[in-house]
C-alpha cells in the first residue's frame, strides 16, 4: 500500500483483538469498540490480510463463481492505479449517523411542539388571538421530546397561525390537529 | 452496528484521505464486481481492465457519496455504467440489466439476469472452488460449521445465531471467527496465496 505512512508488519494477534476485528467485520461490533479496531486495522497489515481471507470466505461460502473471480494481481494493479489518484478530502460528504438522528428527532419534537401549542388551546374551547401561545406546560411530553424539544421558533407563527384559522372552520377541529400534525411529522 | 455501517466507516476513512480503506473495501468487493462483469464481458482481460476503471471511478466518486444507499449497491451501479462505457467505446451494445436487479444487490444477491460468458477455465476454477469449500466445511466441528454457515448463508445476527444454537453471543463470536479461519486455510493453496502474499 502507497498511502499515508508504511503500514506495520507486526505478527498478528491471536485472541481478543482479533476475534474484535471479526465481529466489526460482520457489523456486530459496538460503535464505541469500532473505532479502535478500525485504527488498528488501517496500520497492520496481517490484519489487512485476515480481513481479505474472511472476505473470500464470504463469497466461497455464497459461491464458488464469485471467489472463482479472484484475482490478487487486480487488487494489486487497484492499488497502484489509486497511489496515482489524489488523497480525497470530504470529510463532511457522509452524512453522520447522528446527524441523521437528529434530524429526525427535531422533527418528532416540531410535531409535538405543534400539538402542544395548537391541540391544547383548542380541546380547552380557547379562541385564538392574534398571538400565538405559549407553550403548555401541564400537557405530558415524552422524557425523549422533552430533552430534543427546542425552544419556541417565532419562525413557526404564520404556520400555527394558519392552522388556527383553519381549525375555525373545521368540522372536527381536535382530530384534524392530530391528523395534520401527523403529516407534517413525517417530513 | 451493522455490516453496512462498517462499509460506511471505511468510506468515511476514505473522505478523510485514507487511501488504504478504499483497498480494503476493493479487497472485500473485487469478486463480486468481478462476477458481475463476467456476465457482461467475455475477455478475462477486459474483465479486470473494466473492473479496475470501476473501482477507481467509485473512489472518484466518494465524495458525492451520501450513505443513502448500501456503499455496494452504489458500487454496482458504478460498474454497471462503466461497463455500458467500455461497449459504447467499442461500437458495441451492453446487454440489458433488469433496473430491479440492482435492488437486489442489497440482500448480496447476484442475481442479475444476463447472460453467462463463463469459460472453460472459469468453470474448471469455481468447480475446484466449491469442492474446495464443501471440504473445508465438512472438516468444521458441527457447532463452527452451524455458526458459519447461519452467519454467511443464512445473514442472521450474533444475537440471532446466539439464540439459534443457544449459546452466548461471545461464543457464537468465537466460533464464527474460527470457522472463518479454518475454511480460509483450505481455500489458501486454490487461489494462491501464501503466508506472506497480499490476498
Amino acid at each position: 500500500m502507497n498511502s499515508g505512512p508504511a503500514p506495520q508488519s507486526a505478527p498478528p494477534e491471536p485472541g481478543a483483538d482479533v476475534e474484535r476485528l471479526c465481529a466489526w467485520f460482520d457489523g456486530e461490533l459496538d460503535d464505541a469498540a469500532a473505532g479502535p479496531v478500525l485504527d488498528r486495522l488501517l496500520r497492520d497489515r496481517a490484519l489487512q490480510q485476515r480481513y481479505a481471507r474472511w472476505s473470500m470466505v464470504g463469497d466461497a461460502l455464497r459461491s464458488s463463481e464469485v471467489l472463482a473471480g479472484h484475482s490478487p494481481q487486480l487488487c494489486a494493479r487497484i492499488s497502484q492505479a489509486l497511489a496515482d489518484e489524489p488523497a480525497l478530502l470530504a470529510p463532511a460528504a457522509l452524512r453522520p449517523a447522528l446527524k441523521r438522528h437528529l434530524a429526525s428527532g427535531f422533527a418528532v419534537a416540531a410535531a409535538a411542539a405543534v400539538l402542544v401549542l395548537v391541540a391544547v388551546p383548542q380541546l380547552r374551547g380557547s379562541a385564538p388571538g392574534g398571538e400565538a401561545p405559549a407553550l403548555v406546560s401541564s400537557v405530558p411530553v415524552h422524557p425523549d421530546m422533552a430533552a430534543a424539544r427546542p425552544a419556541r421558533d417565532p419562525r413557526l407563527d404564520p404556520y400555527l397561525q394558519a392552522h388556527r384559522d383553519f381549525m375555525g372552520s373545521g368540522v372536527m377541529p381536535a382530530a384534524a390537529v392530530y391528523l395534520r400534525s401527523g403529516s407534517e411529522g413525517e417530513r | 452496528m451493522t455490516e453496512r455501517d462498517a462499509d460506511l466507516e471505511l468510506v468515511r476513512r476514505v473522505q478523510r484521505g485514507d487511501k488504504r480503506a478504499f483497498e480494503l473495501l476493493v479487497a472485500k468487493y473485487q469478486r463480486r464486481i468481478s462476477r458481475l462483469l463476467s456476465r457482461m464481458i467475455r475477455d478475462p482481460s477486459d474483465i479486470e481492465d473494466v473492473t479496475q476503471e470501476a473501482f477507481i471511478k467509485a473512489y472518484r466518486a466518494l465524495p458525492n457519496f451520501r450513505g443513502d444507499s448500501a456503499f455496494y449497491t452504489w458500487l454496482y451501479r458504478i460498474a454497471i455504467n462503466t461497463a455500458k462505457n467500455h461497449f459504447a467505446a467499442q461500437g458495441r451494445r451492453a446487454p440489458t440489466v433488469v433496473s430491479n436487479d440492482i435492488e437486489d444487490q442489497e440482500d448480496g444477491e447476484d442475481s442479475i439476469r444476463l447472460s453467462d460468458t463463463a469459460t472453460p477455465d472459469s468453470l474448471y476454477q469455481s468447480k475446484q472452488v466449491g469442492l474446495a469449500v464443501n471440504r473445508a466445511i465438512d472438516q468444521l466441528p458441527a457447532d463452527l460449521r452451524t455458526a458459519i454457515v447461519l452467519r454467511e448463508l443464512e445473514g442472521l445476527s450474533y444475537d440471532e445465531i446466539a439464540a439459534a444454537m443457544n449459546c452466548p453471543v461471545g461464543t457464537v463470536r468465537s466460533r464464527i471467527f474460527r470457522a472463518r479461519e479454518a475454511i480460509a486455510q483450505e481455500l489458501r493453496p486454490l487461489l494462491g496465496t501464501s503466508n506472506d502474499e497480499r490476498w
